[in-house]
């Protein structure tokens, strides 16, 4: 069901956007949704807090996230999962990706909380709006422990040649990457029956959830509905 | 004519290419804006097709920016130069997805040179100065010199800078910009040329002083 919108709310279609340069990567192989939205108000770039939360959930309803954070996860408190891989995967991250200037290295954040999950968006260092920051998808925690050095630094640099079995080759069940300032976010997901059925039915609940509208629309609509 | 000093007799000096270069690799604070500077890069991580934005005001997380972009506007529907903000509206007075004029586009490109021009600039600098210390009559003498002019370039270009800043937004809000860089230029030179000088001095005092042990004697 569509949700005419009037203020604010998301905008998705799974249609190829072939038209326009969305700044976001195309992964052979795989399924894609395109997720846009509209604000209240158009002060600042990205996503404001409610938008970001509808993601959030819909994704944690999906799998378990994990995105790149500055700091370590923190340890001890039960809804936290620390599952960082080894530090000398993220010193080869910090080299590759030529990332220089916050005088660290990435971490990684795994969690199935929404409140978490959504934090993903407001990242120093690996800012949405900037592209920088991306979000994977996975049934289950330990799912990120396996993943070779290879496969993640493929995802970070986006190498369309190398992700165009990414799905083939790792448990990941989708990727959520920044499009053009931060505006869309671009899933890719597994060719796995129902998983665009359901991330566009948890994204329409989500919505609902948090009393935002939400639009099923095709690809050559897409445009005219994050303009209007 | 014995007196007279000769080209080669002139040291070498790296104070214009490294003055002219700095502002492309300092950060410009810019004061009033609580903690906002003007760079060329963002902060954090650049995405493996690199930013498509060339000017940046941002804070050192790189969350709260304003910067100068080229691409996709999706409220316009059409590709354009524009502004993209996130907490920087009350300073500069711009909304996210604000179109820019022919002014903008000139300054989107001239940011996208000016980065790796500066900082060529800079390298040549410092190979001028490196060979002035070379071929130096006193080596130490313009080590000193030169250790001292870039120090002092890097103050001179912050802090005139940002006074430039200062005084540039209290005209026009993103006026800020160009003359924060601009007077980080002036201020590279001026700093550059009092260091050398003061580097100098430094060294001449240290160099006439002479230290004698004190003679032991007992205690009255």
């Amino acid at each position: 069901m569509n949700c005419a919108i009037a203020n604010e709310g998301i905008i998705a279609t799974t249609g190829t956007l072939k038209t326009i340069d969305w700044e976001l990567p195309f992964f052979h192989h795989a399924e894609q949704v395109i997720v846009g939205w509209r604000k209240k108000v158009e002060i600042d770039s990205g996503l404001n807090i409610v938008i970001a939360q509808v993601l959030a959930t819909a994704l944690c309803e999906v799998g378990v996230v994990a995105f790149l954070s500055l700091t370590p996860q923190p340890f001890g408190a039960e809804r936290w999962q620390a599952t960082c891989a080894a530090p000398n995967i993220f010193q080869q991250f910090a080299t590759l990706i030529g990332w220089t200037k916050s005088g660290g290295l990435p971490y990684l954040w795994v969690t199935r909380d929404p409140a978490v999950a959504a934090l993903a968006f407001d990242q120093a260092c690996f800012n949405w709006s900037l592209r920088a920051q991306f979000l994977l998808v996975a049934d289950t925690a330990a799912d990120f422990e396996v993943l070779a050095n290879d496969d993640m630094l493929d995802i970070l640099q986006l190498d369309e040649k190398a992700l165009g079995s990414i799905f083939a080759r790792t448990p990941l069940k989708l990727i959520v990457s920044s499009g053009v300032d931060g505006d869309v976010a671009g899933i890719s997901l597994r060719r796995d029956g129902n998983l665009v059925n359901d991330i566009m039915k948890e994204l329409e609940t989500a919505a609902r959830q948090y009393d935002v509208g939400f639009e099923n629309v095709s690809a050559a609509a897409f445009p005219e509905r994050m303009a209007a | 004519m014995s007196d007279a000093v000769s080209a080669d007799h002139i040291p070498m000096s790296g104070q214009i290419p490294v003055a002219a270069g700095a502002a492309s690799m300092v950060r410009i604070p810019v004061p009033g804006t609580q903690g906002l500077a003007i760079e060329f890069s963002p902060r954090g991580r650049v995405p493996a097709s690199g930013s498509t934005s060339t000017l940046f005001v941002q804070d050192v997380s790189g969350r709260r920016h304003l910067r100068l972009d080229y691409g996709y506007n999706v409220r316009t529907k059409s590709i354009n130069y524009h502004w993209n903000q996130q907490g920087t509206a009350q300073s500069f007075g711009i909304q996210n997805h604000q179109i820019v004029g022919s002014s903008g586009e000139v300054a989107y490109h001239a940011a996208k040179y000016f980065k790796w021009a500066g900082r060529i600039f800079v390298i040549a600098g410092a190979a001028v100065d490196i060979y002035s210390v070379a071929v130096a009559d006193k080596p130490i003498k313009r080590a000193t010199e030169v250790a001292s002019a870039w120090a002092l370039a890097w103050v001179g270009c912050r802090s005139v800078g940002a006074g430039a800043a200062w005084a540039g937004s209290a005209y026009f809000g993103v006026g800020s910009i160009p003359a924060g860089i601009g007077g980080c230029v002036v201020g590279g030179i001026g700093g550059y040329w009092v260091g050398e000088r003061t580097g100098s001095v430094v060294y001449e005092w240290t160099e006439n002083t002479i230290f004698r042990r004190v003679p032991e004697v007992s205690r009255p």
